[in-house]
């Protein structure tokens, strides 16, 4: 059976940074409702550990706030290809781990998962704090019923 | 040379955060030499106010993704300390196997993805990959992993701990995790000292470089101290009035850094592995000796370039202690203890920790109803900021005639030797259209 791993990424104590810690654990409470093939992790801040955690699955989608220029709360799922063919800097935290480096070293040590997406969230704001920004929250709901679908339409992808 | 040159290293790579360097020469003269820090303030401090003495850990746990481990021992200990909470023989036993799984952790990405490359010569380690060091990388991998590994299985997750909790584990680890741990650090010895030979073969890419500065560590009278100890200073001695550790760290503020600076008995000191090994170094394990001894390191060492091989001295220590922490908790049985109940009062407690950057203390006033009213947290590398800056001003006129570009590594290599952590929570991605 394929391993695939949904991990969320962010940083709780800067609001909207925090909501794919919030999604992830939005999405254990239904987990019920998902294959066992799917494991739900809490990546937080770990920076070079995604390296270790990519490892582990055939598929993995990562969840984070995404700066993509969209409204707060919008939703948007990037392949692999996408953000590597466009030269997409994207950075996972400052603790100097850029994502695209860790696939790169992933990929260099053979054990990047075969299907990589990213599904982003556009994020208002990222300032200290622990609460969502009113736009994210007022979208909470729509947000976690796009992941679900979004999910659901990878499954079927890989 | 020419007299004339300026380096401004703005966020500097391959550290934690955003820090810069500036130098201006004129004249063969030194104008300016200035380590800022230009982070925003954190204030996480203001977050524990309000909060019950239950969510002080899982809030600072959330601080940084590479101390998360040492943030919540920290956090615990401050919050049992103001509740009279006794923990048992055994969770302190395993909290002790966490701090070295999160010492490993931090030491190794340090060693392996932030420094190795300086010593071998290439901007990071994405080209060592099939290169002649492709081995090396392999085992750098290889070790991190374990740590990884190490501090998912005792504290639930790899980063932000959450099995950690007030008197003691919501769920512990089974004699079958502990065996098989036990067994992989065994044979992550042997690979330790093949790395610790890939790094003493390049280590004369160390600068030479002393300056005599106070050390400031915890100390234990029977262990290597990390979990626990008493403030101890290469230039004081032992402070067992823990309570008053202000004494010692004296935070202040300086004019170009949104960073506190802290000094005591001199204008500024050091924490970190090398204050650890300076202090407390005939505690080591015997295998952590022998890589001191691969790299001559001995105690007193004023070079703060050494604080990378204390790290890998450490990184054995670890290995070694883990394996004998385990021998003890299977030697007494892994029992199914409930955690220590805290009986909520209106106090103060003070917790104090080395991580793996140094040492770090929480602080938190609670009410009678058990709520933070007030909160302080020491961070390590405010501890060291003073210290970096004093150690540039010794030795860029040492290095004066070099050329600028050289002068200018050095340099970057001297604050990346502190494995500085400047920012521990800002995480984003930004993706933009090109």
């Amino acid at each position: 059976m394929k391993k695939i791993g949904v991990i969320g990424i962010g940083n709780t104590l800067r609001k909207d940074d925090g909501i794919g810690i919030i999604l992830i654990e939005k999405l254990v409470e239904q987990k019920e409702n998902f294959s066992k093939q799917l494991e739900l992790i809490d990546g937080g801040t770990g920076g070079m550990n995604l390296l270790h955690l990519l490892a582990r699955f055939d598929s993995v989608i990562i969840v984070d706030a995404v700066n993509f220029d969209g409204k707060p709360g919008e939703t948007k799922t990037f392949t692999l290809d996408e953000i590597e063919s466009k030269k997409i800097p994207v950075k996972t935290s400052t603790h100097e781990s850029d994502f695209l480096k860790i696939i790169q070293l992933s990929k260099q040590l053979k054990e990047c998962p075969t299907n990589l997406f990213i599904f982003g969230i556009q994020p208002k704001d990222t300032s200290h704090g622990q609460k969502l920004s009113s736009d994210l929250q007022k979208n909470l709901q729509s947000i976690l019923y796009n992941i679900n679908k979004e999910i659901e339409k990878i499954i079927k992808q890989i | 040379m020419s007299n004339d040159f300026s380096i401004n290293v703005e966020h500097l790579t391959r550290v934690e955060g955003h820090g810069n360097i500036e130098l201006n020469v004129k004249n063969g003269k030194i104008e300016k030499l200035q380590w800022s820090v230009v982070e925003a303030p954190r204030f996480f401090e203001a977050m524990l106010r309000g909060q019950n003495y239950n969510e002080l850990r899982p809030i600072t746990s959330r601080i940084c993704g590479i101390c998360s481990i040492g943030h919540s021992l920290a956090s615990l200990k401050a919050t049992e300390d103001a509740l009279d909470v006794k923990i048992t023989e055994q969770t302190a036993l395993l909290r002790r196997l966490a701090i070295n799984g999160e010492n490993m952790q931090s030491h190794i990405l340090h060693i392996g993805y932030l420094a190795a490359p300086d010593l071998l010569g290439v901007g990071s380690v994405f080209p060592l990959i099939g290169s002649k060091h492709n081995d090396t990388v392999l085992k750098i991998v290889k070790l991190h992993r374990l740590a990884n590994e190490m501090s998912d299985m005792i504290c639930g997750r790899t980063v932000h701990p959450i099995r950690l909790i007030v008197g003691g584990f919501s769920l512990l680890p089974t004699k079958k995790q502990l065996l098989a741990l036990q067994k992989r650090l065994g044979e992550s010895k042997s690979v330790t000292k093949d790395l610790a030979s890939v790094i003493q073969s390049v280590s004369d890419k160390l600068p030479n470089f002393t300056r005599e500065t106070e050390y400031i560590a915890l100390s234990a009278n029977d262990e290597y101290a990390f979990y626990d100890g008493v403030l101890n200073s290469t230039d004081t001695g032992k402070f067992k009035d823990y309570k008053n550790y202000q004494t010692i760290t004296n935070e202040y503020f300086v004019p170009h850094s949104t960073a506190k600076h802290a000094k005591h008995n001199r204008e500024s000191y050091m924490v970190g592995a090398l204050a650890r090994f300076n202090l407390n170094s005939n505690q080591l394990h015997p295998g952590a000796k022998e890589v001191a001894k691969m790299f001559k390191l001995k105690a007193i060492s004023y070079n703060p370039f050494m604080n990378t091989i204390a790290q890998l001295v450490e990184f054995m220590h670890n290995i070694e202690d883990s394996i004998d922490l385990i021998d003890t908790l299977l030697d007494k049985g892994i029992k199914d203890e409930k955690p220590v109940k805290a009986k909520v009062k209106a106090s103060r407690g003070v917790g104090l920790v080395e991580v793996p950057r140094g040492l770090l203390i929480h602080d938190y006033t609670l009410n009678s109803k058990g709520y933070c009213t007030k909160a302080n947290c020491i961070i390590p590398t405010n501890q060291n900021h003073a210290n970096i800056q004093l150690d540039m001003e010794k030795l860029v006129p040492e290095i004066i005639d070099k050329p600028p570009k050289e002068i200018e590594l050095t340099l970057e290599m001297l604050v990346r030797a502190y494995d500085p952590c400047i920012s521990c929570s800002t995480h984003y991605l930004d993706v933009k259209f090109i």
